[in-house]
């Protein structure tokens, strides 16, 4: 007893599993691809849509194809639409018949055997006598086909994009802009300060060493023209005011002098530009000059410094498109005692 | 019990509170750019008498990021420097010296003699206001609007420099009235990569840079295009035209400015190379240049002729050109001396090795036969 009910049930479920695939295969619905899915308004519909059919077809079996009411289509004749079937040997023909009144185009085919469901129909507009709405929208075209006896087979629909009312413009506005910073040598910090100013300190002197502090100009710019920093001394050079360091030589630069000679200036590390190649003012040598040679640093007019003729943005920590002043100082038996200050004001701009 | 909970429900909110902010300090890729204005250059067309209104749009990037910068912003005249595109700022000793032709500093006025910026990402929108004169001939005249946070920093303590930091925008006002433009092309020069020109314009490779010195004789700000025409026997077939100034830069009225333009299109061309400072001696003297071989370009060679066109509109927008013309000539005269060279000491080697030979045959050929076979003869 149990035994049957349980070949009775197997064998139910074996029907409705093998009858189930072959329903939906009957009631598929197809994907329509149209090329030119998107479109200009009222412009010529100079595209084709395809389709894979789920089921054969045969002579006589017809595929009509639905277009919105908001094509133009006034002038469309049979002339101008086409069916394909490439690669299906069983294909033989189809003639077309365009319902303009119904906004129809009905395609009935003739094969010399069930087409298969693997090669897609193709059905290709020609001419300039279909034209895309003159309002824009998304419209849809779709796909019934039919066998011989009128039973649907197929379905399928797609849309068309007329118009721009489904696109988004996406504007962004990059102002020019410039930045300007004072950094400690690693650019991995801001740059000491002393009462709110920022600082390089040169520390105690001795006869037998070469005093050093250094610092970073970091700038950043989008001006295509590039950037430029000059300087302004507050005073003649490193002075604790009633005598003023001995200054190093401008325009060529020199070697740094060895400890025990009064001496001060800075080395200039001009550094690079992401966009641009940075050069050394002609106060600081020029594009000849390198980073070892000292320079005076005591103009109390403005004096250029360093520029670049493109932009420059800096990472977070950059030694290479970042500029490296060293400020260096020497003494000599008698250079007399004192606190010895210097004020370099730096102006960073765009070059105009 | 309740305690437990307490503590569990701290902790908790203490996670919740601190996490976030940790996560955000992390996530943040700051470059830390310190102060930052935009417009960088501010451009006005102004009639004599007209009041502007302008904005420079002021933040920050410091590395701290809750702190409040006071920010003092004063006008100062600039002028061009004659070859650069960088601006000359203008000190006057007393109020009484005269201004610059071009003056514009005392014009502008602002709403705040300070303001604060707040935070990271908070923007100071700062408004100033240009009074054009009345009593003004046309032209083009500017400013700059500098922006500092210590106006009257001066460095305290023993042995220490202080260092102020000012960002300048710049401003330019073309007044209507009597504009005159006019562009001349002083000088057309030609130098090497080092930027030196070589002695009867002979370069060995490329790069060849082509400077142009041009002079604006007129009151207002030209920024003109153009091009550098490269032909050689006539033909510019084969080789390329440049187009200059490109990012549309300005030369400032009645100033010059240098302008250049670098031709790098050839088979063998050189590029620096940058050294350490402790880079040894022979490095320093046999490695500074490297020569690059670029397979598909042309090969230089013989003689150039630079033609340049250099255009602008003038107040009545017609077209106006400038031409200038340089010749130049391409020869990699130290290679091919070299070249030379090595085959001279192959045919040199080649003879002595020769001369040699001839010399020991001779010699062989001397040797009596007796002595030559007396093994054999003795066996």
């Amino acid at each position: 007893m149990n035994l049957k009910k349980l070949v009775s049930i197997g064998l139910s479920l074996v029907i409705i599993v093998s009858i189930l695939p072959i329903s939906f295969v009957k009631a598929a619905g197809v994907p329509l691809i149209i090329t030119g899915a998107s479109s200009a308004t009222s412009t010529a519909y100079n595209s084709t849509i395809t389709f894979v059919p789920g089921s054969a077809m045969s002579t006589n079996y017809t595929i009509t194809l639905y277009y919105s009411s908001s094509y133009t289509d006034t002038s469309l004749v049979n002339g101008n639409v086409a069916l394909t079937k490439t690669g299906d040997g069983g294909f033989t023909s189809a003639t077309t018949a365009v319902d303009i009144t119904n906004n129809l185009i009905v395609f009935t085919l003739t094969t010399s055997a069930p087409t298969n469901t693997t090669n897609p129909f193709i059905i290709t507009f020609s001419g300039s006598n279909f034209l895309t709405p003159a309002t824009g929208g998304n419209y849809t075209f779709s796909v019934i086909t039919n066998n011989n006896s009128g039973t649907q087979l197929d379905i399928g629909s797609a849309l068309q994009y007329v118009g721009n009312t489904n696109q988004v413009l996406v504007t962004a506005n990059v102002v020019p802009t410039i930045t300007f910073n004072i950094r400690n040598t690693a650019d991995n910090a801001e740059q000491a300060t002393i009462a709110g100013l920022k600082t390089c300190a040169l520390g105690n002197q001795s006869l037998t060493a070469i005093a050093t502090c250094s610092y970073r100009l970091k700038v950043g710019t989008n001006s295509a023209s590039g950037y430029s920093v000059s300087y302004l001394s507050s005073t003649n050079g490193l002075t604790n005011g009633s005598h003023n360091m001995t200054d190093a030589a401008a325009t060529t630069g020199s070697t740094p002098a060895a400890a025990g000679v009064e001496q001060y200036g800075i080395l200039l590390g001009a550094g690079s530009a992401t966009g641009g190649t940075v050069t050394r003012g002609t106060a600081f040598g020029g594009a000849g000059a390198t980073v070892t040679n000292i320079f005076n640093i005591a103009n109390t007019g403005s004096t250029e410094l360093l520029s670049s003729n493109g932009l420059n943005g800096p990472a977070p920590t950059d030694t290479t498109n970042t500029s490296l002043v060293t400020h260096t100082l020497t003494i000599n038996a008698g250079t007399p005692i004192g606190a010895y200050t210097q004020t370099v004001s730096y102006t960073a701009s765009a070059s105009f | 019990m309740s305690k437990r909970i307490i503590s569990i429900t701290s902790v908790i909110l203490l996670l919740l509170i601190i996490f976030p902010f940790t996560t955000l300090a992390q996530n943040i890729n700051r470059p830390y750019l310190g102060l930052i204005i935009s417009p960088a250059i501010k451009e006005f067309k102004a009639k004599r008498g007209e009041t502007l209104k302008g904005t420079f749009r002021v933040t920050h990037d410091f590395q701290e990021l809750n702190r409040t910068v006071n920010i003092y912003p004063f006008s100062q005249d600039f002028s061009s420097d004659g070859v650069t595109g960088n601006p000359k700022w203008i000190l006057y000793n007393n109020a009484l010296d005269p201004k610059v032709e071009t003056s514009m500093e005392d014009w502008i006025s602002f709403e705040k003699d300070s303001f604060t910026l707040q935070n990271n990402g908070k923007y100071f929108d700062f408004n100033y206001t240009i009074k054009v004169p009345n009593n003004l001939t046309g032209g083009t005249y500017q400013a700059g609007i500098i922006f500092t946070e210590t106006p009257e920093g001066k460095a305290s303590g023993s042995n220490v420099v202080g260092i102020n930091s000012n960002l300048a925008g710049l401003i330019f006002v073309e007044v209507d009235g009597s504009k005159t433009k006019e562009l001349n092309v002083e000088e057309v020069n030609v130098t090497d990569i080092n930027g030196i020109t070589p002695l009867f314009n002979l370069f060995e490779y490329l790069p060849v840079n082509v400077e142009l010195k041009i002079q604006n004789n007129g009151n207002v700000n030209i920024a003109p295009s153009g091009d550098v025409f490269i032909s050689t026997s006539g033909t510019t077939a084969n080789t390329p035209t440049l187009q200059f100034n490109e990012e549309g830069s300005r030369i400032l009225a009645k100033s010059s400015r240098v302008m250049k333009v670098t031709w790098l299109d050839g088979f063998f061309t050189i590029s620096k190379n940058t050294l350490a400072n402790d880079a040894p001696l022979f490095d320093k003297i046999f490695n500074q240049y490297t020569l690059n071989l670029n397979f598909g370009k042309p090969f230089r060679l013989g003689a150039y002729d630079i033609n340049v066109k250099v255009n602008y509109t003038d107040t009545n927008n017609e077209f106006k050109s400038k031409d200038a013309k340089v010749t130049i000539f391409v020869l990699p005269w130290k290679m091919i001396l070299f070249v030379v060279l090595l085959i001279v000491i192959y045919i040199i080697i080649r003879k002595f090795r020769s001369r040699r030979k001839k010399h020991v045959y001779k010699e062989y050929r001397e040797i009596p036969y007796e002595k030559k076979y007396s093994k054999f003869i003795d066996e």
